[in-house]
């Protein structure tokens, strides 16, 4: 016992035990967000996530004991083989809600996207670990760009914008990681903001005046300079004049394809069923199982996107902030994992996980907060949904590995 | 063995454990930055869990309840229908309705149960159930009790019921005239159930179901916050056995008199109770909408001779007479301002009394003649001829009394009952007058309303409207009526054990379009007392065209006879004939006392005129009827389209027959209280 104890500890029980708690709650939230339902096949949910868990555990221990050397040396093999399944999943996927993204073998439907998230990581954490250039160098920037693009251009095609974004946010976050000035990744990503603040002219000019700021406290050269501002004039200017003369049924087209899961007028019905659910659970919740909202079809794909609602409704406010906080405590320890790694592919990895939980915890609690817009990311660990429990087991897995070995060089 | 890590935290030991320190020092300065932004991002996460949480809570909550409650009406059984015994009338019946939405999981177990159940083939039922998956389907509409606890002992996951009440009428036969009927919504149209609908009608109880997100109902059976209050039970006068045998001999006599139609009533006359009353047609002359109305109180006919009470009474109180002055009764025919009124049979002169036992018109003309126009005409009124009587049935018929300029003839016609026109229910009320000694009496039907908790709601007392007569002209005319019975105009029915007394009536009917009389088409009635000497009960039987004998005295007097005999036979041999009265009958002098100039009749706690107007008042509330808005009457009969518009205050004009096709304004149109909604029937 003790020695098991001892054995344990060397992998850091903390992160182990803070994700074990995650799981076990999203296992009580899934059966009640569905034990009402009339369908036996929702209600079984549950029971199918326990099996999921069990398997992500043993992958869990998987990770753990395999040498991370391995996962170094065939980092773009596992990337390779996810890109392969992605493709193939356009012949062979079952198609969902107008999307398609899931595998079946046999039994379980398998998500390869959520594997992508594992293998870019690990590709990512590679790459970063043995280039020789500068970070911030246009041949380095390259390689990131091909490695996430490839794979979050095929995710996008699913299509799954959500899913597609956490790669980007992934290779920015250990960009960020491997040494890059938050400033010039700034500049870098400034397109792509304007892109987005594009439709709100205020904040567009806000972030305009700031992408100045940082270009004059850099002073890079004048034609990055150039480029960047004209960049960001053509997206910020160019974007509204385009999306306007577009009709409606063009505008619904794009929005769809970005978004299949979301109608742009049904978002809004989410997010507020979502914060009634919340705001009714109070400060002590309605009780395990007792959550109207959850259980009366009010709360949209509450077992999968929508599961920290059911946690708010049924475990009130206190609830709420034990799942945030294990979250924080997750988080926390990824962090000084990766600051207790002596290897740089070691560190990259820790710093591209936490990127990976924390990006999908902010954006799915935000959501059902109502501070983020609706896309279809799970909750780490608590949603369902197997793949993506088994894709984070793994990492944790890792980070273990990572925890055990990091004296390795 | 593995070294211990490294103490965190510091610069130089972040610094020494990379390859390269430099790169050391930055990971040590993004693990800052990180964790801070975690910091940062845990506490935007609580601090909006926390906004939404607790400052919103109550708002959210609030929310979450407007859509998920769904606040119902849990109704309230309507309430029952008595007779005087406490045998009922109208009931309800409780059924269930099941439903479910059928999945494939429940229908090939609810096809097998469900085939014995409803007697059809297990695969037709299991088809018809799979083309309604997950949609709501009844499984069996108001099953009863029997099926009920059938259907639940399968124990199906899913199968719901809901509680449907019909209401169930016993001796719908006898008693539909009196009780009416209700619609499918349980609102009376008819009867009893009309009149009385604000005290039967029961408080709906508020539920509240839950509702899930795509509006289908969650929950069946809902949590009740307030519960209903159960209608009132109402409790007549009317005796079903009394009933029973006054219907079925009614209809016996119509048959065997070749009658088109007729109408009886049994009255207790010390008390004015309701014993029985109904109408019939015979069945060449059946009607679909026969059982609407009760025709004893909503047609009224010309009496004839049964009217003759009214001039005898006259002339024995006021006109300064006595039984035994005569009149020259012309030997048949007598002449009255040059138009000739005639006898059946030749009479000299005759007494009064014999005036009044063999009907001679003549005789009858020329005392009312010495009484005065006005004077009978006063005494018309006096016996509540030409105003409602103010039992509790709806569209009661005042009759009509007209005041003429009273000439010998008018004087003459006006005494022996033409040109005048009484309900069945008139016609008992002043014999009952007659018959216990001088008291007209309001008649009733509705002796008691007491709510689920027993209190007593409404009760109705024998209320005496007014004196009419004396007790010694009420026995002088009591005689004479026994006179008609002995050896008179009803002398057939004269039956030593089984005293009645009575007065016929034989009239032409008037053909309505012309307005002359109809040669050989007579309305025949007898109105008399059982029994004869003390009498209990004033029967009145009305006959409408019997042939090929048309008198009263051989037609309407032994159906009554039929029905007393029968009526008391069937309560033991001979047995006088007690009603078991609540209250005890008053006797004659401890009566109220009574103003017996008054007119119009005095206000008791319920009678006509206050009755209605109460009621329109308070039933604005139920049935989901908004002030102001025009209902929706379309799709009903015209009678429920009638009513519920006349619940919202409008008047309505019908055209056409049938049901209501068309109406203006248009339903969910606002409009002024009193406007008159034009319906097209078709």
């Amino acid at each position: 016992m003790k020695q098991a104890w001892q054995w344990i500890k060397e992998y850091d029980p903390v992160m182990i035990g803070a994700a074990l708690a995650l799981s076990v709650a999203g296992i009580l939230l899934i059966y009640s967000s569905q034990h009402y339902a009339t369908a036996q096949h929702f209600r079984d949910f549950y029971l199918k996530q326990i099996i999921w868990l069990g398997i992500s555990l043993a992958g869990c221990y998987l990770a753990m004991v395999v040498p991370l050397r391995v996962h170094e040396v065939f980092a773009y093999v596992y990337l390779i083989a996810v890109c392969g399944a992605l493709i193939v999943l356009f012949v062979i996927g079952r198609q969902v809600g107008g999307a398609t993204r899931w595998v079946v073998l046999g039994p379980a439907y398998i998500q390869p996207s959520e594997l992508a998230k594992l293998a870019v990581t690990v590709s990512l954490a590679r790459y970063l670990a043995y280039t020789k250039r500068p970070i911030l160098s246009a041949r380095t920037l390259l390689g990131v760009l091909l490695l996430v693009g490839v794979t979050a251009v095929l995710v996008l095609r699913q299509p799954d914008l959500g899913t597609s974004l956490v790669f980007w946010a992934v290779a920015v976050v250990m960009l960020f990681w491997a040494g890059a000035n938050p400033l010039v990744l700034f500049l870098i990503l400034s397109p792509a903001l304007s892109l987005i603040l594009a439709f709100h002219w205020i904040s567009w000019i806000l972030f305009f005046v700031s992408v100045l700021v940082a270009l004059h406290h850099l002073r890079p050269s004048l034609w990055a300079a150039l480029g960047t501002i004209v960049a960001n004039l053509a997206f910020g200017i160019i974007t509204p004049i385009v999306w306007n003369s577009l009709l409606d049924y063009q505008k619904k087209r794009i929005l769809t394809f970005l978004d299949p899961g979301t109608d742009p007028t049904g978002a809004g019905y989410q997010i507020i069923q979502s914060k009634v659910a919340i705001g009714s659970g109070g400060i002590f919740g309605k009780g395990f199982l007792q959550g109207s909202q959850s259980r009366l079809d009010f709360l949209p794909a509450r077992h999968t996107d929508f599961i920290f609602s059911v946690a708010g409704e049924e475990f009130g406010f206190l609830g709420a902030v034990i799942i945030i906080g294990l979250f924080a405590l997750l988080l926390w320890r990824m962090i000084s994992i990766g600051f207790l790694a002596r290897n740089r592919f070691n560190c990259f990895l820790a710093g591209g996980i936490m990127a990976i939980v924390g990006f999908q915890m902010l954006v799915n609690i935000g959501m059902a907060l109502g501070l983020a817009p609706v896309t279809g990311l799970p909750l780490p660990f608590v949603s369902y949904g197997g793949s993506s429990l088994m894709a984070f087991w793994f990492m944790i897995g890792l980070l273990a590995n990572v925890h055990r070995h990091w004296q390795e060089y | 063995m593995n070294p211990k890590p490294l103490e965190t935290g510091t610069r130089q030991s972040a610094a020494a454990r990379f390859d390269d320190p430099e790169f050391g020092r930055l990971v040590y300065r993004r693990l800052r930055i990180a964790a801070m932004f975690v910091v940062l991002a845990w506490a935007v996460l609580a601090g909006r869990t926390f906004a939404i949480q607790v400052l919103w809570a109550d708002r959210l909550s609030g929310r979450a309840g407007n859509q998920i409650n769904q606040t119902v009406a849990v109704p309230a059984p309507r309430g029952e229908i008595y007779d005087r015994n406490g045998v009922p009338l109208a009931v309800n019946w409780h059924n269930q309705s099941f439903f479910a939405y059928p999945d494939e999981n429940n229908i090939p177990v609810l096809a097998k149960k469900l085939s014995a159940v409803r007697k059809c083939s297990e695969q037709k039922l299991r088809r018809d159930l799979s083309g309604k998956q997950g949609k709501f389907t009844w499984l069996i509409r108001q099953a009863d009790d029997q099926v009920a606890r059938q259907i639940r002992s399968w124990d199906i996951k899913h199968v719901h019921s809901l509680p449907e009440m019909t209401r169930a009428y016993t001796n719908p036969d006898a008693c539909r005239g009196v009780v009416g009927y209700v619609n499918t919504d349980n609102l009376g149209l008819a009867g009893i159930e009309y009149s009385c609908d604000k005290w039967l009608t029961g408080t709906n109880g508020v539920g509240v179901l839950w509702r899930d997100g795509l509006g289908r109902k969650y929950s069946y059976d809902p949590l009740r916050v307030a519960e209903p209050v159960p209608g009132n039970r109402v409790e007549l006068t009317l005796d079903l056995g009394w009933q029973i045998v006054l219907k079925e001999e009614l209809v016996r006599g119509i048959e065997e008199h070749h009658a088109r139609s007729g109408m009886a009533i049994l009255l207790d006359c010390r008390t004015g109770e309701i014993l029985a009353m109904a109408d019939a047609y015979s069945t060449t002359e059946r009607r679909v909408a026969q059982d609407a109305k009760c025709r004893v109180i909503s047609d009224v006919f010309e009496p004839g001779s049964s009217f003759k009470l009214v001039a005898f009474a006259a002339a024995l109180s006021e006109g300064g007479m006595c039984p035994a002055d005569r009149f020259d009764a012309g030997m048949g025919k007598g002449r009255f301002s040059n138009r000739w009124i005639r006898d059946d049979k030749e009479h000299g002169f005759l007494s009064l009394a014999d005036a009044f036992r063999f009907s001679s018109n003549v005789a009858t003309g020329r005392m009312a003649n010495r009484v005065g126009g006005e004077k009978l005409y006063a005494w018309a009124r006096r016996f509540g001829f030409g105003s409602p009587t103010g039992v509790m049935l709806p569209a009661e018929q005042p009759g009509s009394v007209p005041k003429h300029r009273w000439s010998e003839y008018m004087t003459a016609a006006f005494s022996i009952g033409h040109g005048v026109s009484v309900t069945t229910l008139q016609m008992a009320v002043a014999y009952a007058g007659l018959a216990n000694g001088g008291l007209l009496l309001k008649p009733y039907l509705v002796r008691s309303v007491t709510d689920a908790a027993g209190r007593v709601v409404f009760r109705q007392k024998p209320f005496v409207v007014r004196r009419i007569m004396t007790p010694d002209v009420a026995a002088e005319l009591l005689a004479m009526a026994r006179g008609v019975v002995t050896d008179g105009t009803a002398k057939q029915i004269n039956d030593p054990e089984f005293p009645l007394a009575g007065k016929t009536g034989t009239a032409e009917k008037p053909d309505l379009e012309t307005g002359r009389m109809i040669k050989n088409k007579y309305v025949a009635s007898f109105a008399g007392f059982w029994p004869a000497d003390n009498p209990r009960l004033v029967g009145v039987v009305v006959l409408d065209q019997p042939e090929p004998i048309h008198y009263g005295g051989w037609t309407a007097a032994p159906i009554l006879l039929n029905i007393l005999r029968r009526g008391s036979c069937a309560r033991g041999h001979n047995v006088v004939y007690e009603p078991p009265l609540r209250a005890a009958a008053p006797a004659a002098d401890s009566l109220v006392p009574v103003d017996s100039s008054a007119e119009t009749v005095a206000v008791c706690p319920a009678p006509g005129e206050s009755f209605w107007q109460r009621r329109a008042v308070v039933d604005e509330s139920d049935s989901g009827l908004t002030e102001g808005v025009m209902p929706d009457v379309v799709g009903l009969t015209a009678r429920e389209a009638v009513v519920l518009i006349k619940k919202c205050g409008y008047e309505s004009v019908l055209t056409g027959v049938g049901r209501v096709a068309q109406q203006i304004p248009p339903p969910g149109s606002p409009v002024m209280p009193g406007t008159t909604c034009q319906l097209a029937l078709q």
